[in-house]
């Protein structure tokens, strides 16, 4: 009862306050539910699930400055394994013809909301440069949010994509 | 009885071109897309015995672009706000025409072997086996609507651009000494030629342009499949040799190219300029 009374908006206006201590990450992990950081230490980075299938938000709950890959890594689950698809996934937040940088900084309690991820290898967020260019579902994925200098790595829930639309 | 591929077998159904749609503007970008996808079904069948070794066997698609023609023109408000051309489907923005066209690293060869819609590996089971996979694409493209000429320091704005691009998808099977036999294939294509005016000056927002497609210039089409190996080394050369990038690169490479400054693909003159898109 108490994960539905406290939104997540409200947990955003935590982080505001200046409240960016390990113990409210572990809340706002546990009011989200939908978190992974690849660590055993408390986390620094976690990656929410939002309303739809590849719809994430990527918040700094650390009390420092992160550093971290623009271009995201979206996994597979196959086989009972995870592998690396072709996805190009990046934490750009409008489609405004540019790529993400190489690494992106999010200050403490700051947060990024990707353009979400609507399954396609190439477009999956924003019409891009594509010539092979694919849906990649149905399936299982994660997203995976990887330290700038690429020695930590930051996991979301699994997620299942559903079969391509229909065309209209 | 070693594991082989019944003469005839592979086959091509359910061909479905990309049909170019109309480009729009949207948050100061022109989009190229293509909707419904190109979608084809391949299946292919095996023969062979139980517990003959099933590894290394796989079934999928191999993608060739042979065809990229990829300009925009851009004019100022006046003759003297100058005019910009920039060419990506030509050298040094794009350094050859036919390249083969994987979602990943194009050492994968295969569109994407990570997928089990468009790849798929024999399975151990009972023979004859057939292996079904299937592909799609909806190639895309896109444009800043507005550029800055630093001949002038002015803005131009997209004026006309011309996409064509051509593609042969072909239904394979790799066996385990790594040789590709190629079962079927077919032809497709995407065109866009539209020409863009804004109703605003100088900062139109992205209601503020009229965009018409050039007569026959929206156009798209796709052939019924035919059997066996491509043979035309316009691209052939592509299909399975070491290539240093894929298309997907050689998309993004020419973008970056053509938003160098002082890259000779991307032209700016002082006043407004014709200039021969073929080169």
């Amino acid at each position: 009862m108490f994960r539905t009374t406290i939104s997540s908006r409200a947990c955003e206006a935590l982080f505001v306050s200046g409240r960016r201590t390990a113990l409210f990450a572990l809340l706002l992990i546990a009011l989200n539910g939908s978190i992974s950081t690849g660590q055993t230490s408390a986390p620094e980075v976690i990656i929410r699930s939002l309303n739809k299938p590849g719809a994430i938000d990527i918040v700094n709950v650390s009390a420092s400055t992160m550093s971290l890959r623009g271009r995201l890594i979206v996994e597979r689950k196959r086989d009972g394994s995870w592998i690396e698809t072709p996805v190009v996934f990046q934490a750009i937040e409008s489609c405004d013809g540019n790529d993400a940088p190489e690494c992106v900084t999010l200050a403490p309690g700051a947060r990024i909301r990707p353009v979400a991820w609507s399954g396609y290898t190439c477009s999956g967020q924003c019409t891009r440069p594509c010539r092979s260019n694919h849906y990649n579902g149905p399936g299982e994925f994660r997203f995976v949010v990887q330290s700038c200098d690429r020695t930590r790595r930051y996991t979301s829930q699994p997620f299942h994509l559903g079969p391509e639309p229909a065309t209209p | 009885m070693a594991i082989s591929v019944v003469p005839g077998s592979g086959k091509i159904t359910k061909i479905q071109g990309g049909k170019s749609v109309a480009p729009t503007i949207s948050r100061g970008v022109a989009n190229f897309s293509v909707h419904p996808s190109m979608h084809a079904e391949g299946e292919v069948q095996f023969k062979g015995l139980p517990g003959d070794p099933i590894a290394g066997w796989h079934v999928g698609w191999i993608q060739a672009e042979w065809v990229e023609t990829n300009w925009a023109n851009y004019e100022g408000h006046f003759n003297v706000d100058g005019s910009m051309f920039l060419q990506r489907g030509r050298a040094p923005a794009r350094a050859a025409q036919a390249c083969r066209d994987t979602s990943g690293a194009v050492a994968t060869i295969f569109t994407d072997p990570l997928d089990p819609r468009e790849f798929q590996n024999l399975v151990a089971g009972r023979f004859p086996q057939t292996v079904k996979v299937q592909t799609n694409d909806p190639p895309g493209e896109r444009y800043r609507a507005i550029e800055h000429n630093v001949r002038t320091g002015k803005p131009n704005f997209i004026q006309e651009v011309q996409l064509e691009f051509h593609f042969c998808t072909i239904l394979t099977v790799q066996d385990p000494t790594g040789a590709f036999h190629h079962q079927a294939h077919f032809y497709w294509n995407a065109h866009w030629q539209f020409r863009f005016r804004p109703t605003a000056f100088p900062a139109p927002t992205d209601a503020q342009w009229t965009i018409h497609a050039a007569p026959g210039g929206n156009t798209s089409g796709v052939s019924h499949a035919f059997a066996g190996a491509p043979n035309d080394r316009r691209f052939t050369g592509v299909l399975t040799t070491p290539q240093r990038s894929s298309c997907v690169d050689l998309a993004g490479i020419s973008e970056t190219a053509v938003r160098t400054r002082g890259n000779a693909s991307r032209r700016e003159f002082a006043v407004w300029t014709p200039v021969d898109v073929r080169h």
